[in-house]
């Protein structure tokens, strides 16, 4: 599958740190919950979702198992492996590459949520399942491209599914529910219209990207590019060691992930900042937390510090409604003075933190 | 251990007690456990509040109910009006049902639901296997005597709605289709959840919660950040997570089910009946249903908080509940306020009773704030303790005086002697400030987080919410009109009777105005027609027909199919098939549902257009009506300054929009083209979301257009105007034209145009448009509708024709007649 085929290395995408950090968070930890990186068309979004797959770490998977279930964990199963692991049998296992699965703009519903299976439905009689793409989409990550032009209906399912982790499909005499726990990634470009502020706020983190203005920059790419697209395995070879650096780096931050602490201080900015910015709902907070932990595992910290959050803050607040969608987002810069201000009366931090997301 | 934790429900749930806040929800969902009478409840509020988790955490905390065993309709052991067929013919003859518990379960209903999985249909494998003619349950089955929990109730297809309404109406629910013939009860409590911001819940539907409960987002800086360290714990490791919580899961299981056991003892005075009938009538509230689930409510409170009589404070909570979603005078009116409930409470014999015994102080009091009351609080607290000491020593010291003042000789008593007087008079002292004070707290127990909110504290809260709420609505330009609108003529060929001075034929104005009316009238019924326009869809609506499948064939009709497959049954013979299907067989189901409808309200927003906000508000108010009945989706968009803004993104619910028109500041500049071009690409991406939906412009503007777009069209060789800002929007009306978006233009300062405007060169084709013309212009070129308004000082018209007139606008689709 897309594993298999020749994909543009990770390593080899210039620029646009901002994308490139938030599409390794989320690797690291699936639990942010997804990503949405708007942009003009060009800028290599696509590119380097789809190159992410190749740093991926691998995934435990039921063999068999048509939703992929994860073979560890009972809480995320479906009714057939659940009831081999209840009976105390071992599950088959197998290891597999993690996937991105793309969902066509044109997908019908019944190719995303699943439906009866016709071919056995009348040849056999038996009400059978045919899974849809949120099965295929279990355990690994689901990328939409174009997230905005996707018809209303189904891009309410989509966001449905991926807040509770469960695809309940109850149609066409089928009545089954299966886990299906996937990144999410969604690129758009804001010219083409915007998404609807609700289904905004359903991505944890958003990214804006622009054209490298960099001419140096520029170079780089259209040379990248060109190589690669002249001897793409000999380009491929050639950022091998920095691939194989990136996956040590995922790797080891998925278990560093597990150590870090946030002190107590720092949660009170965030949640401070969050009401004294008026985004709605405590989704914000805990994303806002949760990044900021990956964060720190990604660059080996086990303490979150003022640095982390606030260069995750631009992400994970700066687009949503802010009272009850009354006002306007956030802008960057409002974000950053008011978490500088609030780190600054904790006296975490004494000269305000001058990296700001998305401006190095 | 793991199979305790997991059970039937698969998820790690996160428990019930550990979602911080949100209190009213709690309750709610608890009052309903305890009496499935109630009648459900609707969650509202903003995204990533808990609604949805509160829920799912519920299942966890309901009581067990009894059901005949093996019946597939979940059927009550006991209760002959809600068995079906079966079960009530064998209880009728005597026979004593097999009983089990079953636990109650949240069925839920997902938005991609279809029709036959939720009211049941044929089931395909026995149809197929056996040939048997077979029911294969639905939801609503699985739904009796359980929740029926709908996420995100707003966005739910209204067939799917009408089908739920038309059961939980009736207990009842009647499966007639596919050669099927079943009915079977279907009582569930229905829990919905819903953010307001992405459209409104329809009258009728709204109507079936017995209460509502709105989630806030907690402000409380504490309580805040113990919302993201449980969340960070349990989705760390929710196992250990949930133990920790387990026994105070327990507590509330048990609370519920020995309140449900006291519940049939629960006593209700006639005073309080009377009150709940009172507060009714007078908040106008629609139909009988509030009344007693007031009723209702306040008993199953009382039954939660172990009591046997139910008391005012539980009257208020439950009134509380059962009327914030309520519509009045027959949906003319929004649901009440909190405060309105208060005060119809007020007036009525409780209240007053309440009043009288319990209140010092009126119950309308207003709190500074509560920051300082949490300051005063806890003064009060150091006063409690510091207090008695320092009396204890007043006492103990002042013995002389005090035994002077007692009469008796103060060497005579020895010190434990003098010790016990001081102790004795100390609390003495704290009796009568106890009893001074407590009159004024009259704790309604209700709240399961903290166990006791005292009335006064929770007024207090309340108003500060509200006054929260109200302040974002801040009028800004609100000018009273000095002199009515007035309906001139309209032509597309510019060519005019002159209708602005009425003052002169007044006969002939009032003639002209009655026949706009008749004409209005007819072309809303004209709209309304088209506006029904069904479209057949093979993945959307309701199932009325059947047809062969174009492509890879899914949604089966399998009746039809069957019955194209019988005929050849003695040919095809199989051995474990009762029945064989071949492809050419099959048939697909043909659904059909009602086009939407989008609209794009274009307002612009120059100083010349502020004097009449407030009007077009009003206006846009009346269209309210319209959206609930027919799901329309409207947007704002608004043009001032430099640029057009986006101000409601299409939604159905228009309060939303109205609040946000008030914030908007008027400024000079008129970019028109550009406000144009940004409706035009919503309207494109309203087709793109669904391409049946029918699209529509209305422009309101004085057609004073300065600003021309920031980057033309088109090349200048074709334009007609010698004005950037005008031959831009000329443009942008082309693409409208082509793109087939109706269009209704309001032009709100209309003059008269006699004369023909002399060109500066003659026969040169380019000329400057004067507004009028120019928005004349606009709605030839997409052959749209014009309406001129005029101001005339004389012609006085009723607010109410007038509301209505404007509100006959944005629905009147006739092209002006010409000649």
């Amino acid at each position: 599958m897309s594993s298999e085929r020749i994909v543009y290395p990770f390593a080899a995408i210039v620029g646009q740190d901002e994308m490139k950090t938030a599409l390794l968070l989320n690797a690291i930890n699936p639990q942010i919950g997804g990503v949405l990186i708007r942009g003009p068309k060009g800028t290599g979004k696509s590119t380097a979702v789809r190159a992410l797959v190749d740093l991926l770490p691998e995934i435990t998977v039921v063999r068999g198992c048509r939703f992929n279930c994860n073979p560890e964990d009972p809480t995320n199963m479906c009714q057939t492996c659940l009831s081999t692991y209840m009976k105390g049998e071992s599950l088959p296992v197998e290891t597999r590459r993690m996937r991105v699965i793309s969902l066509p703009i044109g997908a019908t519903e019944d190719r995303v949520i699943g439906s009866l299976d016709i071919e056995k439905a009348i040849k056999m009689g038996i009400r059978a399942l045919e899974p849809g793409i949120l099965a295929e989409a279990n355990q690994n990550i689901l990328y939409i491209d174009e997230v905005n032009l996707l018809p209303d209906h189904i891009t309410d399912v989509i966001l449905d599914v991926a807040a509770s982790g469960w695809n309940i499909v109850e149609r066409e005499a089928i009545s089954v529910a299966h886990p299906s726990r996937f990144i999410l990634i969604g690129t758009m470009n804001p010219e083409e219209g915007e998404l609807r502020p609700q289904l905004l706020d359903r991505f944890s983190l958003q990214i804006t990207i622009k054209d490298l203005l960099d001419e140096k920059q520029r170079v780089e790419v259209v040379r990248n590019n060109l190589s690669f697209g002249e001897k793409p395995v000999d380009f491929i070879k050639a950022f091998e060691e920095e691939q194989e650096n990136l996956r040590q780096k995922i790797l080891q931050a998925r278990k560093t992930l597990k150590t870090v602490i946030i002190p107590d201080s720092m949660l009170e900015v965030v949640v401070r900042s969050c009401i004294s910015l008026g985004v709605d709902g405590h989704r914000p907070d805990i994303v806002t937390v949760r990044t900021a932990k990956t964060l720190a595992a990604l660059e080996d910290r086990s303490q979150v510090t003022a640095e982390d959050v606030s260069r995750v803050a631009g992400m994970s607040i700066g687009f949503r409604t802010r009272r009850g969608g009354f006002e306007e987002p956030a802008t960057i810069e409002e974000i950053v003075r008011v978490f500088t201000s609030n780190m600054k009366e904790k006296g975490l931090i004494t000269t305000p933190v001058v990296r700001i997301a998305g401006k190095s | 251990m793991i199979a305790e934790n997991v059970g039937d429900e698969q998820r790690p749930i996160f428990p019930f007690t550990a979602i911080v806040g949100q209190d009213d929800l709690k309750i709610a969902l608890v009052l309903n456990a305890i009496d499935p009478s109630i009648g459900g409840v609707l969650f509202t509020g903003p995204k990533g509040t808990g609604k949805s988790s509160l829920v799912r955490a519920a299942a966890e905390i309901l009581p067990e109910v009894e059901v005949v065993e093996d019946c597939i309709f979940n059927c009550s052991p006991s209760d002959p009006t809600n068995m079906c067929e079966s079960c009530r013919t064998l209880f009728l003859n005597g026979v004593v049902l097999p009983q089990t518990k079953k636990k109650m379960r949240v069925v839920s209903l997902p938005i991609g639901a279809s029709e036959d999985r939720v009211i049941g249909s044929l089931d395909v494998e026995k149809a197929i296997r056996e040939g048997v003619k077979a029911l294969q349950p639905g939801l609503l089955v699985e739904a009796n005597q359980n929740i029926l929990y709908i996420d995100e109730v707003n966005l739910l297809p209204d067939h799917i709605v009408d089908m739920i309404l038309d059961s939980s109406a009736s207990g009842w629910n009647a499966i007639e289709r596919e050669g099927i013939s079943v009915s079977h009860p279907s009582r569930f409590i229905l829990v919905g959840t819903m953010n307001p911001e992405e459209g409104e819940l329809r009258p009728q539907i709204l109507d079936r919660f017995g209460l509502h409960a709105s989630a806030q987002t907690l402000v409380n800086l504490k309580e805040r950040i113990e919302v993201i360290k449980r969340n960070d714990e349990f989705s760390n490791d929710p196992l250990p997570f949930r133990d920790k919580y387990e026994p105070e899961q327990e507590e509330i299981r048990k609370r519920i089910i020995s309140a449900r056991a006291l519940l049939p003892k629960i006593k209700v005075s006639d005073l309080i009946v009377e009150s709940v009938a009172k507060i009714c009538s007078k908040l106008q509230v629609d139909g009988y249903r509030p009344d007693i689930v007031i009723v209702r409510g306040a008993k199953a409170l009382a039954a939660f908080n172990g009591r046997d009589e139910v008391q005012v404070g539980e009257v208020i909570r439950a009134a509380e509940l059962a009327l914030g979603h309520r519509t009045r005078q027959e949906g003319q009116m929004i649901p009440p306020t909190s405060k309105e409930i208060l005060n119809a409470i007020k007036t009525t014999p409780l209240g007053k009773e309440a009043l009288r015994r319990k209140y010092r102080k009126p119950l309308s009091f207003k709190l500074p704030s509560l920051r300082i009351r949490r300051k005063y609080a806890r003064i009060t607290l150091i006063l409690f303790f510091v207090m008695p000491v320092v009396w204890f020593f007043w006492f103990y010291f002042s013995f002389d005086l005090l035994s002077e003042f007692l009469n008796v000789q103060a060497s005579n008593f020895d010190t434990p002697f003098r010790t016990f007087v001081a102790l004795v008079l100390t609390l003495v002292l704290i009796g009568i400030i106890f009893i001074l004070r407590r009159p004024r707290k009259v704790t309604v127990n209700g709240s399961i987080g903290l166990a006791k909110i005292t009335v006064d504290q929770m007024l207090g809260q309340r108003m500060i919410a509200e006054e929260r709420e109200n302040s974002p609505h801040k009028i800004v330009a609100d000018v009273k009109l000095k002199s009515e609108h007035q309906v001139s003529v309209e032509d597309g060929q510019r060519v005019f009777t002159e209708s602005t001075k009425p003052s002169q034929e007044p006969e002939q104005s009032k003639r002209e105005r009655w026949s706009h009316e008749e004409r209005i009238r007819r072309g809303r019924n004209y709209l309304v027609g088209k506006r029904a326009k069904v479209v057949t869809s093979t993945s959307r609506g309701r199932y009325v027909w059947y047809e062969f499948p174009r492509e890879k064939p899914w949604s089966i009709a399998l009746e039809p199919t069957i019955r194209a497959a019988a005929p050849y049954q003695q040919a095809r013979k199989s051995l474990d098939l009762s029945m064989v299907i071949n492809p050419q067989d099959l048939r697909i189901k043909i659904r059909e549902y009602r086009a939407p409808f989008s609209m794009i309200l274009l307002i612009d927003m120059s100083m010349s257009m502020a004097m009449s906000l407030s009007n077009l508000a009003r206006a846009i108010r009346t269209l309210h009506k319209y959206v609930y009945r027919r799901r329309d989706r409207i947007g704002i968009i608004v043009f001032k300054g430099a640029d057009a803004y986006v101000l409601q993104e299409p939604t159905t619910n228009l309060e939303l929009a109205i609040g946000k028109l008030w914030k908007v500041r008027a400024s000079d500049l008129t970019p028109m083209a550009a406000g144009m071009y940004k409706a035009w690409r919503m309207l494109r991406l309203e087709k793109q979301r669904n391409k049946d939906s029918i699209l529509m412009l209305v422009i309101v503007s004085d057609g004073i257009t300065n600003i021309p777009l920031k980057q033309a069209l088109s090349r200048h060789v074709n334009r007609m105007s010698l004005s950037d800002a005008q031959a831009d929007s000329m443009d942008v009306a082309h693409l409208l034209a082509r793109d087939d978006i109706r269009t209704v233009i309001i032009n709100t300062s209309h003059t008269n145009i006699n004369a023909p405007v002399k060109n500066e060169i003659q026969d040169f084709p380019w000329k400057i448009y004067t507004p009028t013309e120019f928005l004349m212009e606009i709605s030839n070129i997409t052959s749209g509708s014009y309406y001129g308004l005029a101001l005339s000082k004389e012609d006085e018209m009723p607010l109410q024709t007038k509301k209505k007139r404007l509100d006959d606008w944005f629905y009147f689709e006739d092209k002006p007649k010409i000649g």
